[in-house]
């Protein structure tokens, strides 16, 4: 977990780092022999620093490291911004995770593992994938064309570019209808469309390219850890998340307003707003006038607005309670917030008819920011999406952008910006041939929204029956859950304790929302996709446990002995 | 809405760039980018859509400005499209999973092997000796997404805006844009008494006075190529040796690039071919980097797979940061993996690859030597490197040269100034880039084009007249 001030990291922040590093520099340079001697001894102790350590200390081990580091400026084995690319790592949680995959929970064989639900992926419909990509003809028609061994576009192979263009113009703007590749073509046009290396590359050429140094994103909070660190690391863009009145319905003109204002009153200048929808961590989807006017709202102040659909087509409608249940009643929020709650969500609804009802609010639910706008995006809305979440396949690092600024496509293209990010040939030509095979696609979504469905359902069971309030999902892999009625007080000191305990006692480790930049304290991301059903439950019931003893115990009583059981 | 919008960007057209003729707009970094990195590129994309062939289309164009061995595409193809490896990047679950983005431990393991065997000791791998001394840490490796996203995340991890980047020209024209894009680094040209013996530290310690002085630059880097691009040659283990010296006691990193380091045809003893592992003893310090792919050595460069080799940890640790950008595909490393692993099949194919460029570039040698056209000898890599001074004497000439040549024999080849050639006159041919059979027509196009020239008793207003260019194609 990270400190605070890493956190809202500025440009100043920045540029002290690198005069503090130029000064011990410069005062350094005479001390060139006490200099190697030291280098030595720090490069020993950070060889020696476990990877994966009780899990129970992680927050502290950042800190060590950062003093290594600051000392390791003066030796100049590392630039300055090289620095900041050590301290910003992707997500702060991602050291208890490690731990996870080594022991990784299976419910026959290890039934007392380690389960990691803190990284939204979809494990559940792995196996459909793999056995698609094994076909004979897809593994050797990726090294059958000779254009995958050479340079061409940086922006993807022909042969991908239309594919993708063809498979957006289905799935996104014309939802499913029956269309000829060739209609498809007319719709979106390849060359508004790219590919690179996973989300966090696409959105990194659209800050690098759109923004300058020290510009802001304002983000709709809470939100996925690591856009901090796609924006920061190499485009220098501010990440600014603000607060709403009800997350779940997505930015008001309100809200924007007071974003734009707070941040403009930290000397930040806005240039994009960056909508994730489906949301992460919330897992809601927002409504085409949200979208609309959020769009309407940027463009008045001259602002980029990126769309992440990276969850578009992740959408399992298992929510029981439709669009008309998230409006909640005030006297049921009064009644929430009496109970020493802040948070902007609604409180956890009775899930009686859960089953009968799964079906009810699948359809026209989500609706793609493409075919929200006609699919007349401007110069201005930029859509990404990737295979990462969708089809289970973050490891195959294809992400896509869309977009119909052209200047834009030709700063892409022209630049060797984007032969950093090149998505590897033989793979393009695979996903090229899998988004194409409409037969196939139809099957396998079919199937994950069923599997994912099944496991939120596990989910949302169980902590129904913790009387957990949790925000009622439509899409995602993950649930948010609000644990805050647990802390003794309402602070992020808490939360973490919590995280220890859930870590230490019930090896399980969720997304705090302190690093999703969550306002109250005690909310949580429960990736369900991560692991099996049979591993879910487990973990449910581990959770369920826990919770238990939290709610019946002081916390000064919380130990190894008292806790002992919940595994 | 659109047209609201317009407007808006209008009133703000400080921050906002926007192109004649073309929808859109973006900020000043991203105008900085809208110029082509290499500008001859425009003539390559012409000539990808009507590209000669030998038998069914040899008027057609003839590309070699780019330095990619396609020699050996149909060996390589064969291989990888063996059932088991083309399906083995998609059996293990890793594959499809988030994992450091530094590279799979299955691809670091298979090329520390390689760096091992091919690179540190290669006269072990040779004489089967198993007392190796020391051995490559496959911690100590970094793959990216190319070798060119490496080293643009290299230097931005290491250096600051206005680090300057010595580089023995002529070199090749990509790095200025690899070393400013993201770092903000300027690439300052080292120019050499002798090219092709290398930098001496004169040559440097001359272009770096250059750079402080007359730059006012902060001397970080010294970039080496090795074997050299667009040369050919290698230089001798003790040149290296000096260099790195030289660039220690000025407490700049060097940077080694071995892109072509298993690309060395030349077999005599005129050759000596050692990497920097092996000069170095394994020994690197923190300041000595190396940096490989599978770009030209296995003629994949569109496969994407960039190496970096560091003692330095906290190099490799913040790259792992970095590289989230530049992941490489994981099914991919699993079968590179895969494809690295197999011996018996890297040693012929090594070996079939030295000798089809060996072929190439006498073929190509042999033209060059009959027009008395000077060009440096060439140990290793895809190109020859000549020397046509005794037609062009300005970096007009040569343009025009290149003009004439694109127009009249349908061919690019790299021109020398955009290699930072002090010179002008100098051309690359990429030589592998084409199959024997096409390079033989390119270069009898070249000799036609050449001859024309001299008999006009050199380049002028004439060569715009069709009527001397009847026979060329």
């Amino acid at each position: 977990m990270s400190s605070p001030s890493k956190k809202t990291l500025s440009v100043d922040t920045v540029s002290l780092i690198v005069s503090v590093g130029l000064f011990v520099f410069t005062a350094r340079w005479f001390t060139r022999t006490e200099r190697q001697r030291r280098e030595l001894g720090l490069w020993g102790a950070r060889k020696n620093i476990p990877s994966h350590g009780g899990g129970a200390t992680g927050n502290s081990r950042t800190h060590q490291n950062n003093a290594a580091n600051q000392g390791s400026v003066a030796e100049g084995a590392i630039g300055s911004r090289g620095l900041v690319a050590l301290d910003t790592p992707r997500v702060a949680y991602l050291e208890d995770f490690m731990y996870c995959l080594h022991n990784a929970c299976d419910h026959i064989r290890n039934p007392t593992g380690h389960i990691g639900m803190c990284v939204a992926e979809n494990k559940l419909i792995l196996d459909v994938l793999a056995e698609r990509l094994m076909q004979i003809g897809t593994a050797t028609a990726a090294f059958s064309d000779s254009t995958v061994y050479c340079y061409n576009s940086f922006l993807g192979l022909p042969v991908a570019r239309d594919a993708v263009a063809y498979f957006l113009a289905k799935r996104f703007l014309l939802s499913d209808d029956v269309v000829e590749p060739e209609v498809a073509l007319q719709h979106i046009q390849p060359h508004h469309v790219a590919m690179a290396s996973g989300c966090a590359a696409v959105l990194h050429y659209l800050f690098f390219i759109l923004g300058e140094q020290g510009e802001c994103c304002l983000i709709p909070a809470p939100y996925y850890a690591a856009f901090d660190s796609d924006m920061k690391s190499l485009a220098g863009i501010e990440p600014f998340g603000f607060q709403m009145a009800n997350a779940t319905l997505g930015p008001t003109e309100q809200d924007l307003n007071l974003a734009y204002i707070e941040a403009m009153s930290k000397g930040l200048t806005p240039r994009f707003v960056l909508l994730t929808n489906p949301n992460n961590p919330l897992g809601v989807v927002y409504k085409p006038q949200v979208l609309r006017d959020t769009i309407q709202w940027a463009r008045k102040r001259n602002l980029h607005t990126i769309v992440d659909e990276i969850h578009a087509l992740s959408t399992h409608g298992a929510n029981p309670f439709g669009q008309q249940q998230q409006h909640i009643s005030s006297s049921k929020q009064q009644q929430h917030t009496q109970r020493g709650s802040q948070s902007s969500y609604p409180p956890h609804h009775n899930l009686s008819g859960l089953q009968g009802n799964s079906n009810n609010n699948h359809d026209g639910s989500f609706q793609s920011v493409i075919k929200v706008l006609n699919n007349e995006l401007g110069n201005d809305v930029h859509m990404v999406w990737a295979l990462s979440k969708d089809f289970g396949a973050s490891g195959l690092r294809v992400g896509v952008l869309y977009s119909q600024n052209e200047n834009f496509m030709r700063a892409l293209l022209a630049s060797n910006i984007s032969i950093f990010s090149c998505v590897s040939g033989p793979i393009q030509y695979v996903v090229s041939e899998l988004l194409t095979d409409d037969a196939f696609i139809d099957q396998f979504l079919e199937e994950s929204q069923e599997r994912l469905r099944r496991s939120y359902e596990i989910c949302v069971l169980k902590l129904e029956e913790m009387v957990v309030p949790f925000v009622p999902a439509e899409a995602g892999l993950f649930v948010y859950v609000d644990f805050s009625s647990l802390l003794p007080q309402k602070t992020f000191e808490w939360e973490r304790k919590l995280s220890e305990l859930m870590f230490t006692h019930a090896r399980i480790v969720l997304t705090p929302g302190e690093t999703m930049k969550e306002r109250t304290p005690g909310n949580f991301r429960i990736c369900y996709a991560w692991v099996s059903c049979e591993v879910l439950e487990i973990a449910m019931e581990r959770l369920s446990r826990l919770i238990g003893k939290v709610r019946r115990m002081d916390w000064s009583d919380l130990d190894e002995r008292t806790l002992v059981g919940i595994l | 809405m659109q047209q609201h919008q317009s407007d808006e960007t209008q009133s703000n057209g400080e921050s906002l760039h926007r192109v004649a003729g073309k929808k859109g707009y973006v900020s000043s970094r991203g105008a900085s980018n809208l110029a082509l990195p290499m500008p001859y590129l425009a003539d390559f994309f012409t000539c990808l859509e009507d590209t000669c062939d030998a038998k069914t289309n040899p008027k057609g164009y003839i590309p070699v400005a780019v330095a990619e061995n396609r020699l050996v595409t149909d060996i390589l193809q064969t291989r990888l499209k063996t059932l088991q490896t083309a399906q083995a990047g998609y059996t293990d679950r890793d594959a499809y999973s988030y994992n450091s983005p530094i590279g799979l431990p299955v691809l670091r393991e298979a090329v520390a092997k390689i760096l091992q065997e091919r690179f540190l000791s290669p006269q072990q791998q040779q004489q089967q000796s198993a007392s190796t001394t020391s051995t490559i840490n496959k911690d100590h490796i970094g793959i990216g997404a190319g070798a060119i996203s490496v080293l643009s995340n290299l230097f931005f991890a290491l250096g600051s805006p206005k680090d300057a980047v010595l580089i023995p020209a002529p070199y090749y024209a990509a790095f200025d844009n690899d070393v400013r894009a993201y770092a903000g680094c300027v690439a300052v040209p080292v120019v050499c008494d002798n090219p092709a013996k290398g930098p001496s530290p004169k040559d440097l310690e001359q272009a770096r006075k250059h750079a402080v002085e007359k730059l006012g630059l902060n001397v970080r880097f010294l970039l080496l190529t090795h074997p050299h691009n667009p040369l050919g040659v290698v230089y001798e283990p003790a040149v290296m040796k000096q260099a790195i010296d030289w660039a220690r006691s000025n407490k700049m990193d060097t940077v080694v690039d071995e892109i072509y380091a298993l690309s060395v045809f030349d077999d005599s003893d005129s050759c000596d071919f050692q990497s920097i592992l092996q000069i170095l003893d394994n020994d690197l310090g923190v300041d000595v980097h190396m940096v490989w792919g599978l770009s030209k050595d296995f003629g994949a460069s569109g496969f994407r797979i960039g190496v970096v080799y560091t003692q330095n940890e906290l190099l490799i640790e913040a790259l792992g940061n970095l590289f989230t950008f530049a992941w490489v595909s994981q099914p991919v490393q699993f079968m590179m993996a895969d494809l690295l692993n197999d011996k018996p099949f890297v040693d012929d194919f090594l070996a079939q690859a030295c000798q089809r460029l060996k072929h190439s570039y006498e073929l190509c040698t042999r033209v060059l030597s009959e027009l008395e056209i000077p060009f440096v000898k060439a140990h290793a890599a895809m190109f020859v490197y000549l020397d046509l001074s005794e037609l062009i004497s300005t970096v007009e000439q040569e343009e025009q040269f290149g003009k004439v040549v694109m127009k009249r024999a349908r061919m690019v080849l790299t021109p020398g100034t955009t290699q930072h050639d002090p010179k002008p006159g100098g051309f690359r041919i990429c030589y592998a880039y084409v199959p024997a059979d096409v390079l033989e027509i390119g270069m009898e196009r070249l000799r036609k084009v050449v001859t024309t020239i001299r008999k006009q008793g050199g380049l002028g207003d004439w060569v715009d007249d069709d009527s001397h260019w009847q026979d060329i194609l």
